[in-house]
Parts: C-alpha cells; sequence; structure tokens
C-alpha cells in the first residue's frame, strides 16, 4: 500500500514538472519558438480543462446512479463544436478583432463598454463558479481520503488536505498566470501545463478503462452482462432532464469563464478552431467511453455502500493495482488542479479588469491615470483576485460540509454562468439589443437562480430551513423554492432551467423592445454583429490631446518598449520622421483598442476618455459616421454615372463602326458598279480604233461610220465622267450654285424647250399650267432646269404608252414651291420603288436608254442641295415624281 | 481591375457547400440526439451484447466527430476562416 507520504510527494514532483514544463513554454514563448506551443493539438488539449474532476471522478459516480445520463455533459459540447460554424466562429474573430480579455469584457464591450454590466457579469461569474472550485477541492480531498483509509496511516483531515491544496494551486497560478500583463492576454506556460494535464487524464482514465474491461472482466459484451439491468432500463434515456443536461452543458461550454478563456482569450489562430472542432469531441468521447463499465465493475466488485464517486479510484485499489490506482489518482489531481488554475487566471482577470482598476480610477478621478503604475496595480490586484478565488472555493467547500454529489454541484455551477446566455447570443446577433435589457436579465436570472437552485443546495444550513424549502417562505406555498407557481417540475434542475432562462429570455427581449440603444451601443452592435463583413476601424472620437499624455499612458499599461515600438509603428504609418505620431482619430482608437486587450474595453474606454477628455460620442461623431455612408454612397452613384456614360459611349461607337461598314460596301459597289459602266464605251471605242489601224481594205464610209461611233461613245463616256463628277461633288456639298432671281415659268420653259426634240419624236402631249408658274424663286436656275430636264426625259422615255402625256404643275404649298412631273405609264412597279434614286441602277432591261441610271441621284442631289426635296410619290395615275423647295434656297446647304 | 477586397463577393462554390454541410451537421446531432427519434432507435434491448442505447448514442457521436473531422480538413483547405 502506498502511504500517504509517498502519495504527497508524487503529488509534489508531479506539480514541480508542470513547474519545469510551464517555465519551459514561458522560455520557448519568449524566444519565439511558438510551433510547438502554437499547435491546434496544443489549443484542443487545452480546451479539455471541461473536463474536471467532476468529470474524472463524478461521471462515474453518475452513471452508476442514472445510467447514461452523464453522457448528455459531453454531447452539448459536442453538438457546439460540431456546429463551431454557427457560434464558435464569430465568437473568436470577435475576440481577436476586438481584443477581449474576458466574457464579461465581451458583454461589456458589446453593450456600449459599459462598466456596471462588467461588473455584474464578474460578480455572477465568481459566485457561479465559487461551488465548481469548492467542487475540486472536494474531489482531492476524497481521493487523498481513499488512499488514507485504505493505508490506515495517520493523515491530516479533509480541511487541512483541502487547505494545502488550495494554497499549492493559488501559488502555482499567481507565479504563471500573472508573471506579465501581456497585450492579449495570454499565458503560454499555463495553456502548455494544462496541455500536459489534459494528456495525464485522458491516459489514466483509458488505462482504467481497459484495466476494467479486459482485466476485470474478459471484454465488453462480459462487463455489460453483470450490469445491474435496473441500471439502463429504469431510466428511459430520453426525457425533459436528458434534453435539459444537453442545453445547459452546450451553455456551459460557451459561458464558463474558463471556457470562454481557453477557447477565445488563448485562441492564437482561428484556423486552430477547425482542428478542435473534431478532436476536442473525440476527447470527450475517449474521456466517456469507459466511464459506464467502470460503474459497472465498481457495483459488481464493491461493497454497495461504496461511495461511487470514487470507484475510478477504488476499483484498481480493491483489485490490488497500486500503480494504477496512482495513475488514476494523478488523473483526477490533473483535472482538479488544471480547472482552479484556468478559472482562477479568468477570474482574476476579470476581477482586476472590470471591479478594481474601475474602483481606482474613480478613487483617483483628479488625478491622470498616467501619474501612477497601473501595470503594477493591475499586477497585484490580479495575484490578491486569485487568492480570492481560490479562497472562496475553500471556504464554500466548508459551508457545503462536502455533501452533495459531485455532478449536482458541477450542475449548480452551468446554470449560473448560463444566465449570461440570453444576452451573449442577442449581443452577437440581434442589433435591438440594449444595455438595460442584458443587465436586467442577467438579474432576473441570476436572481431565479439563486433563489431555486444555489440557495437550496446548502441543505440544512441558516439560509434556508428545509420546511421553507418545502412549502415556501413563511408557509406562502407558491413561492416555494423549487415548485414556483406551483408549476409541478418534480427534477429541481429542470425546474430552475425552465424559470431562470425562460423568464431571463422573457425579460431580456421584452427590455430590448421597450428601450433603444444608445449611439456607442449601435456603434458596437456593427462592430459585433457584422464581424465578418468589411470590418472598418472604428472612428476615434474627436478630441485635442497631447500625444504625450497618450504615451505615458500607454507605457504604463502595455509597458515601456512595446508601447515605443507601438507610437514608432504608428508614426511609420502616418509618415511622420519623428517618433511620436500625431494623436489622430485613428490613432486614439488604435491604441484603446491595444489597452482593452490588458485591461478590458470598459476600463480602457474610460482611461482614455480622462486622458483626452471626452467619454461619450458627440453630436459631431455621429455626423461623421454619417458624412462616411454619405460619401461611399455618392462615390457609388458617380461610379453608376460613369458606367452609363460608358455604355451610351460603346454604343456610339458601335453605331459609328456600323455606318462605317456600310460606307465601306456602298463604295466598293459604287467603284465595281463605275468600272462597269466606263467599260463598255471603251471596248467598243477599243475595238473600233484596232478596227481603223489595220482598216487599210475599209471604204470611206465604213471608216466615216466608225469615227462615228467612236466619237460618239467617247462623249457619251465624258458624260459619264461629267456626271461622276458631279454626284461626287454635291454628295460632298462642294456643288458651287449660282443663285438668282427667277420666275418658274422661265426655268420651265426652258426645260421643256430641251425636250421638245424629243417629244416630237414620240408625238408626246406635254401639259402644263402657265398661270400657276407666276411664281418668283431664289435658286439655282441652271440646276433646277437640270432636274426638270431629266425627270420629262425620264417619263418620255420610261412612260411606255403612245402617245406618251407628260404633264408638268407647279403650285404653292406651305410657303414652299411645289412641282409635280407626272405621266400616265404604269408607274414603277413596288419592288423597285426603292432602287430608282439608286446610283446605276436600271429598271428595266427593255429600255436601252443610253444613261448609266444616274439620272435621278444627281437630281435628287441637286434638290437636296437647293434646300428641297425630290420624293416618288406613287403610280395611282402613272409614275408621279414631286419637288418640293423653299421660295429662297440659301448658300449654306444642310450637307456642308 | 475591379479591386475584390472592397467588394462583397459571393462564396464560391466549394465555399457555399461547406457552409452548407457546416450548418446542417450539429443540426444532424440535434435531431438524433435530443429529439424523441431517440426512442425509436433504441427500442430493442441489446446488440452485439451491448445495451443498444449505449450503442446507438456512442455510435452517433462518433459518426458526428468524423463528419466533423472531413469538414474541419475541408475548411483547412478551402480556407474559409480568411
Amino acid at each position: 500500500m502506498i502511504s500517504f507520504n509517498i502519495l504527497v510527494s508524487i503529488c509534489l514532483l508531479y506539480v514541480l514538472g508542470l513547474f519545469a514544463v510551464a517555465y519551459a513554454a514561458e522560455r520557448w514563448a519568449e524566444t519565439g519558438r511558438f510551433a510547438i506551443l502554437r499547435s491546434p493539438l496544443v489549443y484542443t488539449l487545452s480546451i479539455s480543462v471541461y473536463c474536471t474532476a467532476w468529470t474524472f471522478y463524478g461521471a462515474v459516480g453518475s452513471a452508476a446512479r442514472n445510467g447514461l445520463e452523464f453522457v448528455a455533459i459531453y454531447l452539448g459540447p459536442t453538438l457546439v463544436f460540431v456546429g463551431w460554424w454557427w457560434l464558435l466562429h464569430k465568437l473568436v474573430r470577435i475576440g481577436r478583432v476586438q481584443r477581449i480579455t474576458s466574457i464579461a469584457d465581451l458583454l461589456s464591450s458589446r453593450y456600449g463598454k459599459s462598466g456596471g454590466l462588467a461588473v455584474l457579469v464578474t460578480v455572477l461569474a465568481v459566485v457561479g463558479t465559487t461551488p465548481y472550485i469548492a467542487l475540486q477541492l472536494q474531489s482531492m480531498t476524497l481521493s487523498f481520503a481513499v488512499f488514507t483509509t485504505a493505508t490506515g496511516a495517520p493523515a491530516p483531515s479533509p480541511t487541512v488536505t483541502a487547505f494545502y491544496v488550495a494554497a499549492g494551486l493559488a501559488v502555482f497560478t499567481i507565479i504563471f498566470g500573472t508573471r506579465n500583463l501581456d497585450a492579449n492576454e495570454r499565458h503560454h506556460g499555463v495553456v502548455t501545463a494544462i496541455a500536459v494535464e489534459a494528456v495525464v487524464k485522458l491516459a489514466a482514465l483509458l488505462s482504467v478503462g481497459i484495466f476494467v474491461v479486459w482485466g476485470v472482466a474478459s471484454g465488453p459484451a462480459d462487463i455489460f452482462a453483470r450490469m445491474d439491468p435496473e441500471l439502463l432500463q429504469s431510466s428511459q434515456v430520453f426525457n425533459t432532464r436528458w434534453v435539459m443536461l444537453n442545453f445547459l452543458s452546450a451553455c456551459a461550454i460557451i459561458c464558463l469563464p474558463r471556457m470562454f478563456q481557453v477557447i477565445v482569450v488563448e485562441n492564437s489562430n482561428e484556423r486552430h478552431l477547425a482542428t478542435a472542432s473534431w478532436a476536442f469531441p473525440l476527447y470527450l468521447f475517449l474521456m466517456s467511453l469507459f466511464v459506464l463499465p467502470i460503474a459497472i465493475a465498481g457495483q459488481s466488485i464493491l461493497a454497495p455502500d461504496a461511495n461511487p464517486d470514487l470507484f475510478v479510484l477504488t476499483v484498481p485499489l480493491d483489485q490490488g493495482q497500486q500503480t494504477l490506482a496512482t495513475l488514476a489518482f494523478l488523473g483526477g489531481f490533473s483535472s482538479a488542479t488544471s480547472m482552479v488554475i484556468v478559472a482562477s487566471i479568468a477570474l482574476s482577470t476579470m476581477m482586476s479588469n472590470h471591479i478594481v482598476l474601475p474602483l481606482w480610477l474613480r478613487m483617483n478621478a483628479s488625478r491622470n491615470p498616467a501619474s501612477d503604475d497601473v501595470r503594477d496595480l493591475l499586477l497585484r490586484s490580479r495575484r490578491a483576485s486569485i487568492a480570492v478565488v481560490v479562497a472562496l472555493g475553500y471556504v464554500y467547500f466548508q459551508f457545503n460540509g462536502g455533501t452533495g454529489a459531485l455532478a449536482s454541484i458541477g450542475l449548480i455551477a452551468f446554470l449560473g454562468v448560463a444566465q449570461v446566455l440570453p444576452a451573449l447570443l442577442g449581443g452577437l446577433f440581434w442589433h435591438s439589443a440594449t444595455r438595460p435589457a442584458a443587465i436586467a436579465s442577467i438579474c432576473t436570472g441570476f436572481f431565479i437562480w439563486a433563489y431555486t437552485l444555489f440557495v437550496p443546495s446548502f441543505s440544512g444550513a441558516a439560509l434556508m430551513g428545509p420546511e421553507a424549502l418545502a412549502s415556501g417562505p413563511f408557509g406562502i406555498s407558491w413561492l416555494a423554492p423549487q415548485n414556483l407557481l406551483g408549476v409541478g417540475i418534480t427534477d429541481p434542475l429542470v425546474h430552475a432551467v425552465f424559470w431562470s432562462l425562460g423568464l431571463n429570455t422573457v425579460v431580456f427581449v421584452v427590455v430590448s423592445l421597450l428601450t433603444t440603444p444608445s449611439a456607442i451601443e449601435r456603434l458596437q452592435s456593427v462592430q459585433f454583429i457584422n464581424v465578418f463583413g468589411q470590418v472598418s476601424p472604428r472612428r476615434g472620437i474627436t478630441r485635442s490631446t497631447a500625444i504625450e499624455d497618450l504615451l505615458v499612458l500607454a507605457q504604463r499599461i502595455l509597458g515601456r518598449e512595446e508601447a515605443m515600438a507601438l507610437f514608432r509603428a504608428q508614426a511609420r504609418h502616418q509618415g511622420k520622421d519623428s517618433p511620436l505620431p500625431d494623436a489622430t482619430n485613428e490613432l486614439i482608437a488604435t491604441l484603446e483598442r491595444e489597452i482593452a486587450g490588458s485591461v478590458g474595453a470598459a476600463a480602457a474606454h474610460a482611461m482614455m476618455a480622462q486622458v483626452t477628455g471626452g467619454s461619450e460620442i458627440s453630436f459631431e461623431d455621429m455626423i461623421a459616421v454619417a458624412d462616411e455612408t454619405a460619401q461611399i454612397m455618392e462615390y457609388s452613384a458617380r461610379l453608376e454615372t460613369q458606367s452609363k456614360e460608358l455604355e451610351q459611349a460603346a454604343a456610339q461607337l458601335r453605331d459609328a463602326n456600323a455606318k462605317l461598314t456600310e460606307l465601306g460596301a456602298q463604295k466598293d459597289t459604287f467603284l465595281s458598279q463605275v468600272s462597269h459602266e466606263l467599260r463598255t464605251p471603251m471596248t467598243s471605242i477599243r475595238t473600233f480604233s484596232e478596227i481603223l489601224q489595220d482598216g487599210d481594205t475599209l471604204a470611206p464610209e465604213q471608216l466615216n461610220h466608225f469615227a462615228t461611233i467612236i466619237h460618239s461613245e467617247s462623249i457619251r463616256l465624258t458624260r459619264l465622267l461629267d456626271d461622276i463628277l458631279d454626284l461626287s461633288f454635291m454628295e460632298n456639298g462642294r456643288v458651287q450654285l449660282n443663285l438668282e432671281t427667277v420666275p418658274v415659268q422661265s426655268i420651265i420653259d426652258r426645260a421643256l424647250a430641251t425636250t421638245q426634240a424629243q417629244a416630237n419624236e414620240l408625238g408626246a402631249v406635254i401639259r402644263r399650267d402657265t398661270t400657276a408658274e407666276q411664281i418668283t424663286l431664289y435658286t439655282d436656275a441652271d440646276r433646277l432646269s437640270q432636274v426638270l430636264i431629266n425627270l420629262v426625259t425620264n417619263a418620255l422615255k420610261h412612260c411606255g404608252t403612245t402617245p406618251p402625256e407628260v404633264s408638268v404643275l407647279s403650285g404653292l404649298h406651305d410657303g414652299k414651291l411645289l412641282i409635280t412631273v407626272a405621266d400616265n405609264g404604269r408607274g414603277i412597279s413596288e419592288d423597285d420603288i426603292d432602287l430608282i434614286f439608286e446610283k446605276f441602277s436600271k429598271l428595266s432591261k427593255k429600255f436601252t436608254s443610253g444613261s448609266a441610271g444616274l439620272g435621278l441621284p444627281i437630281s435628287r442631289e441637286i434638290v437636296k442641295n437647293l434646300g428641297g426635296t425630290l420624293v416618288y410619290a406613287g403610280s395611282s395615275m402613272g409614275a408621279v415624281f414631286r419637288i418640293t423647295l423653299p421660295l429662297r434656297t440659301t448658300e449654306t446647304p444642310e450637307s456642308a | 481591375m475591379p479591386d475584390r477586397t472592397k467588394r462583397p463577393t459571393l462564396p464560391s462554390r466549394p465555399g457555399r457547400r461547406f457552409r452548407d454541410a457546416a450548418t446542417l451537421l450539429p443540426v444532424t446531432g440535434l435531431l438524433l440526439l435530443l429529439t424523441p427519434l431517440m426512442s425509436i432507435f433504441t427500442r430493442a434491448q441489446s446488440l452485439f451484447g451491448l445495451p443498444v442505447s449505449f450503442f446507438y448514442v456512442f455510435s452517433v457521436w462518433a459518426g458526428l466527430i468524423l463528419l466533423a473531422f472531413f469538414l474541419a480538413r475541408r475548411a483547412l483547405r478551402i480556407n474559409v476562416s480568411k
């Protein structure tokens, strides 16, 4: 049998080993060898601080009493971790961005950096954690007692044992938890030691489990065959209590101060969370795998009155496995110590940041906070806080007399800290959540929790007698702590969860809806809820501040070197040569965040306010924020306009391109048509000149005939070229007009005189109304008569009837001269109407006129140059062309 | 080139699928472990010599861990934290 003294020596050696690990880790961290310390493995193992002595000893006890119920305590956290994407991811990101130091800091920061809320949460956390620490002390004294009773050796009383354990833990925590005031509030040494302890406790529990299943029994089937059939049958696994326990443990993994410390504050890399999302549930899985077998073994081989909470120790001892029992003892010791260490660090941070520092600031309100060494104060107050927290646990242990099963004490603590959950979730997801609502809801939940669960846990104590517990204080039955309003929930825990969290949530929602968030709460709510969006540094508050004051303050809190480095970096950022930057809003905001990393948001805000002389967000600040929004909107509107303009420009370019392509195609067509037209006369000229060259044998009449043909073809060629030249000039608007005042009659006279010969030849009838021609016109008479000649010639030629009748009528219409040239022929077929004004278009192959098809295009261009229009007006009575001309042609034609 | 960091962009396809899976996993666990569904699966008394409720709870648990493991690997690969 191992004597008590050997056991104590083993414990001391183990603690010394932890010291060595923590010390080495601190040294590694200082020399920058982070690789091992900052791995996801260490992070995951440090989260396993969730598994306390309650898990190690109490889970087996719970399994022996209630079967599978103990699993609920691990399934809740498992669901939270596999669902890390829902909540933990956001929580960790906010913790990093806002430099959150504790859960009280998180809530106070979210709800407008409220000092009062931070104090409230701190008190709640201390009260909620105290039973938990007592639980650890109780399990350690119990485990010591197991060995001492087994050996019968003289040993100190449980009170003394607990005192030494508590004192030892406080010393260890003070040494490694408050060695430095890290800017990010991270403790490499402690976290590494916790990771080592996690391995020890897992190894210990697995060893005992394996021994029980394959050493005591002969395999899983055998061990379950020994099970008392009542154990799993009597309690249907699924019931209200099962759901409540899962829910409570899920709350606890988020809200417990020590869990928040290791998950959020000590997190150095968000990616570690992804690994922990499966590794931590796996750890829990392994921890609980052998719990039921150990419980069954204990029940089957030990005396019926043996304490099931100690089966982990007593089963190996009963089987004579000294070493295994010692390992199990060390596992329980690890579980208890790691919990107390982390919990007291987390609570001491909260107490010093949210209670001691604000009090000190208030007492020294008249003085500049930079005039004393705040760092020293913080470290001293943290050390004192750790001692206070551990002492409180010790007092509770003494007061509660070590009664009550381990599991029920743990659940009391769970429900206590779970009261912050509505305010926490509301703060992370609901913009309308307000500070009064958070305070009211936490107070409500806290009070009901204390009344229905915490106070009754001091069974038989002076606070509330058993008769008051049963029938309500002063005999008021509907106020009975474990049966409020007579709802008839038999399980006290389910009853307390229902009333405390239910009313808590109702109060939170109702008060939030009744109150309006302040300006700073609105700003913070955006920062928290949209943490994955575009995070812009919060605008600082416009104040005039001496940069020296800020530097002194920063040096006091961050330390001389760090503060100087920060200021130099800021100065470089501002592009200044001197080591001191300007006290811009950005600098003040950055500095406040950095300081918040050490002392919490509320205290940092208060200190900065004292130095910079302004604490509230002013109207101007809100205007500035609004301005920023307005600027963004204006910018986006400008972008929109620009993009519209670009679109328009692109459309215009496309149009221009299409037009150019079309023009290019027209030009090609035109050139090929011109060449074709030129070729015909050229061919005949060439042929006849060749005949003339070797034409010695030709008769003189023939020679004369051929020369005449050549001559007439040349004339035709010349005319064609003239026409093309003319057309091209007119199309470009470069034609020279000889403007004069002439009567319309004379123009028509001239045109008809020219066509007289042709008309006589065809026996045509020309009709006109000379009385209507008494109009004077200011125009180019030559050009206009050319148009008329063209039209009349066309009418004579293409009319198709014999004898042709052509009428040339003129008149005034709408202040303009209207000349109509009509014939009595078939008119122009529908298909050809579009073509008649095209160059070189010959509608009918039957008519071999000498023209090249340029007459109408030229006419149209002339009329256009004179400022009028020439249109084909229809085929109803034969072809009708209509010229509309202004009475006065101006010098600037439209195409100029 | 538009500045991608300034513009909210839709998550890429693998990112969306990861999000859906990550959102659904705890809901699945919730349904299997915290609703009366559990009573349906634990009606029988024993399986492979183990009590069936014990077997059921630990199997679902192990399944959740396995799925979370694959999800976490995916999360690290597509770098969703950034």
